[in-house]
């Protein structure tokens, strides 16, 4: 009896335990990155710069996969398919411009100052 | 053929002088910093903000993702986007101005300009006025300013439950690398 008893409250300590940690990594925790958000569209970004100007909300704040070919390059991002805008956190990897590659960013919106679909968080999948 | 290849050039020269020069980012740094002494700081970064600024007028455009904003708390970023700015509605914060009596010629003498102009966030507008410091580099020019707005001035509703977490004055800093347009 009184090690059932003992055992209960350890029981109880130890779920009262989990919850709070949970708890804690829910209210802690830091934003996702592109890394671990699975892409809602996976295409050519010829078809999605169609998609995107029928319907600009609809992809806001997404995350999307997109094939398309390199038309320049700045220092922190890349140009696709000429107006598909793509900015990485980390300092560019190898890229040359005319390279066909696909990557991985988080749709930002529709910049109407340059006319740009801008993307951020990017990461390449393959090049 | 020699004077059509002249006013071939001519008509470039016209051209080139027509062309308003003009200097932009798509990657500027705009920061906003909301919080009272407090548990866990309120404050994000956002490092997708497109700026441009035409040299020969002053005239100034800024564009700004509300979701493009960073926070180190992906809860608290959540909210923001969510119950403070409707960034789903009001995607973007927009600034039109003009620095005033600036010119490229100035900056080796002078680095300060007061900015007049319009800020508009959740579709309301309102006049900001604020010093800004322009600097050249490296055929860059470093534009940085520091101001304050209301949240209740922008709709922007805080909770009575967090009121005493967040500021009265949000403090933002903006920090853009601008290059040329060609």
């Amino acid at each position: 009896m009184n090690l059932l008893k003992k055992n209960k409250t350890i029981v109880l300590l130890i779920l009262l335990g989990i919850g709070l940690w949970s708890a804690y990594q829910y209210v802690f925790a830091a934003p996702l990155t592109t890394d671990n958000i699975i892409a809602e569209y996976q295409g050519k970004a010829e078809d999605f710069k169609r998609l995107m100007l029928t319907d600009f909300d609809e992809w806001h704040n997404k995350v999307i996969r997109i094939t398309g070919t390199v038309t320049a390059i700045t220092e922190e991002g890349i140009l696709l398919d000429q107006n598909i805008y793509c900015q990485f956190d980390d300092k560019l990897i190898k890229i040359t411009e005319n390279e066909v590659i696909t990557l991985k960013g988080r749709v930002i919106g529709f910049d109407a100052l340059l006319e740009e679909i801008k993307l951020n968080q990017c990461i390449i999948i393959q090049k | 053929m020699k004077t059509n290849i002249l006013m071939v050039l001519f008509a470039l020269l016209i051209c080139q002088f027509g062309n308003a020069q003009k200097y932009f980012t798509r990657t500027g740094m705009t920061q906003f910093r909301a919080s009272e002494e407090a548990f866990e700081p309120v404050e994000a970064i956002n490092k997708s903000t497109t700026a441009i600024l035409n040299v020969n007028t002053g005239e100034v455009a800024v564009q700004v993702f509300i979701a493009a904003f960073e926070f180190d708390n992906a809860l608290m970023q959540e909210h923001f986007n969510e119950n403070y700015m409707d960034s789903h509605e009001y995607p973007k914060g927009i600034f039109k101005g003009e620095l005033k009596d600036f010119s490229k010629e100035k900056l080796t003498s002078n680095n300060s300009f007061d900015l007049n102009g319009t800020l508009t966030i959740k579709g309301i507008e309102k006049e900001i006025q604020t010093k800004v410091y322009v600097k050249e580099e490296n055929n860059l020019l470093l534009v940085t300013a520091n101001f304050s707005v209301k949240p209740e001035n922008f709709g922007i509703n805080i909770p009575s439950i967090v009121q005493d977490k967040i500021a009265k004055y949000i403090q933002i800093s903006i920090e853009y690398e601008l290059i040329e347009k060609k």
